[in-house]
C-alpha cells in the first residue's frame, strides 16, 4: 500500500481518488446485490438490474435524452467510439476527424482503411468561423460522420458543438462526440447540439471506477437503420434466436456486463450532480490559472496553448530536459504527472511540442490550491537543480 | 387480485414500463417469462393489478413502448 503523501496530477488519465460514495457503492454491489442483471429473475439479480436501470437513466437525464434505453454500457471511451464507428461506417464511407483527436479515434478510423473506409482530418482553429469554414471545405460528398473530441487531453481547446452539430445535420452527416475530457465537467446536450451518437468513459469526469463507460445514442439521431455489432453474443434478450436484438441497449451489450463498475458509475455521477458540473470545471480552471501563472515565471519553463484561461489541462516543457525526466523527478517527490504524447500525436504536433511530446498536469476535483503551490514549487527545485 | 402481464423485449424495457407505470401510480413489478410466453426465448414482462389494465396499456401507447399481453384483461 502507498502510505506515502501523493499529489495527483494525471486526472485526465483518471480521476483519483474516487468519491468514497463510489467505493463503497462497488463493495455494496460486490457484497449485497451483484447478482447478473437480465438474466434472471431472483431478488440479486433484479437488485442489480435496478442499479443498472438508474444508471442508465442518470445517464440520459445528464445528457439532454429522453431514452434510458439508449445507453449503451461499454468498458470504456475507446470501446464506444470503435462500437460507434464500426457500427455505421460501411465501405466507401468517408469519416471527418479533427486535428485535436486522441489515438482512441484516430487508430479505429486508420484501421478501417483496409475496409475501404476513407478519413481525413479538418485543422482545428480556436476561431470558431474559420473552424466551421475548415469542416466545410472538407466535407466530401462521401462523408458519412463527423467526429470530434469536444475537449483536447493536453489542452484546452474545446469545441463548438452545436455549431458543429448543425453542420452535420444540414449535410445529412452523422454527428459523433468523443467526451472522454469533457463529461462530467461541461454541459452536453445530445438534443441541443445535434449530437447522433455521445461517447464518454465513466472514470474520469463522472468519477466512477476504471472498466466503466457508455455510448449514448440520441433518439433524435438520424441513423435509419440498425447499429452494426462489434461483437456478439447472450445478453438474456430474444435467445432463441442467433441474431442479436434489433433494439438498444441489448443489440450492442453482449455478455455480462460490469455491474459493479455501472453501480460504481452511478453514485459518481451523482456526486457530480450534487457539486454541478460548472462548479467543478470552475474550480478545475482555478487551479489550473494559478499553475499556469506560476510556472510562467519560472525560467527555463516553456508552457503551450497558454492563452486559455479555461481549461483543466496544461501541457510544458522544460529547456535541456525530456518530458519523461521531469515527470520521473516529480514523480520521486511525489507528484503524479504524464509525459510524452498523451496518445495524441495530432495536437503535439499542431503544439510543436516535439518529438518527446510534454510534461502534463490535469486537474480534477480534489486538487488543491496547495497542491498547485507544491507542484509549482517542485517544478521550480527541478529546473533550477 | 388478477394479476395482468405485458411482455417486454428486454429486461431494459421491462424496467422502463415498471418506472412508467410507478409514476402513474400503477404499482408493477418485472417477471421473468418463460420462453413459450414470448414465443423469442428469454424474456421480461411487468405485471400489474389487472383493475389498472386500461390506464395501463393507454400509459404505454401514449409513450409508444411496445408491448405483448402475456394475460390480459377484457379492454
Amino acid at each position: 500500500m502507498i502510505t506515502n503523501k501523493i499529489i495527483y496530477f494525471d486526472n485526465a488519465a483518471t480521476t483519483f481518488p474516487k468519491p468514497s460514495v463510489v467505493s463503497d457503492e462497488v463493495y455494496r454491489c460486490m457484497t449485497e446485490y451483484g447478482g447478473n442483471p437480465g438474466r434472471s429473475s431472483h431478488v440479486l439479480s433484479s437488485a442489480a438490474a435496478e442499479k443498472v436501470y438508474e444508471c442508465r437513466e442518470l445517464i440520459a437525464e445528464m445528457f439532454g435524452s429522453a431514452s434510458p434505453e439508449n445507453v449503451v454500457f461499454t468498458y470504456n471511451a475507446t470501446y464506444a467510439i470503435n462500437m460507434a464507428l464500426k457500427g455505421v461506417l460501411h465501405p466507401g464511407d468517408h469519416v471527418l476527424i479533427s486535428s485535436i483527436e486522441h489515438n482512441s479515434v484516430i487508430r479505429p478510423v486508420h484501421a478501417m482503411r483496409e475496409n475501404g473506409v476513407e478519413y481525413s482530418v479538418f485543422n482545428v482553429s480556436l476561431n470558431e468561423e474559420r473552424l466551421i469554414k475548415n469542416i466545410e471545405a472538407a466535407i466530401l460528398p462521401t462523408t458519412k460522420v463527423i467526429i470530434v473530441s469536444h475537449s483536447s487531453n493536453i489542452c484546452g481547446i474545446t469545441l463548438p458543438l452545436r455549431r458543429i452539430g448543425s453542420l452535420c445535420r444540414a449535410h445529412d452527416i452523422i454527428f459523433i462526440v468523443d467526451a472522454s475530457q469533457s463529461a462530467g465537467t461541461r454541459d452536453i446536450n445530445v438534443t441541443r447540439e445535434f449530437i447522433d451518437i455521445l461517447c464518454a468513459p465513466g472514470h474520469k469526469g463522472l468519477y466512477g471506477p476504471q472498466g466503466s463507460g457508455f455510448m449514448l445514442v440520441s433518439e433524435n439521431s438520424k441513423l435509419k437503420v440498425p447499429i452494426m455489432t462489434l461483437i456478439e453474443g447472450g445478453n438474456g434478450t430474444n435467445s432463441l434466436f442467433p441474431e442479436m436484438p434489433d433494439f438498444l441497449p441489448e443489440r450492442l451489450e453482449a455478455g455480462t456486463l460490469g455491474t459493479p463498475a455501472i453501480a460504481g458509475l452511478c453514485e459518481g455521477i451523482k456526486f457530480v450532480k450534487s457539486i454541478g458540473t460548472r462548479e467543478i470545471f470552475e474550480h478545475e480552471c482555478r487551479i489550473y490559472r494559478r499553475i499556469r501563472n506560476n510556472l510562467k515565471n519560472i525560467r527555463g519553463v516553456l508552457l503551450y496553448a497558454d492563452n486559455i484561461n479555461e481549461s483543466s489541462v496544461l501541457i510544458f516543457n522544460m529547456r535541456n530536459k525530456s518530458s519523461s525526466e521531469v515527470s520521473s523527478r516529480l514523480d520521486e517527490i511525489g507528484i503524479c504527472t504524464r509525459s510524452g504524447l498523451h496518445c495524441s500525436p495530432l495536437t503535439h504536433k499542431m503544439l510543436e511540442t516535439g518529438e518527446d511530446g510534454a510534461v502534463r498536469i490535469s486537474i480534477g476535483y480534489f486538487n488543491t490550491t496547495d497542491e498547485a503551490d507544491e507542484l509549482c514549487n517542485a517544478v521550480a527545485l527541478i529546473a533550477n537543480g | 387480485m388478477n394479476r395482468c402481464i405485458v411482455a417486454e423485449s428486454s429486461m431494459t424495457y421491462a424496467m422502463k414500463v415498471k418506472q412508467l407505470l410507478e409514476g402513474h401510480s400503477i404499482a408493477s413489478s418485472v417477471v421473468r417469462l418463460d420462453p413459450s410466453q414470448t414465443k423469442k426465448g428469454c424474456g421480461y414482462g411487468v405485471e400489474f393489478d389487472c383493475a389498472e389494465y386500461e390506464n395501463a396499456i393507454t400509459i404505454l401507447e401514449r409513450a409508444r413502448i411496445p408491448y405483448t399481453v402475456v394475460s390480459g384483461a377484457a379492454r
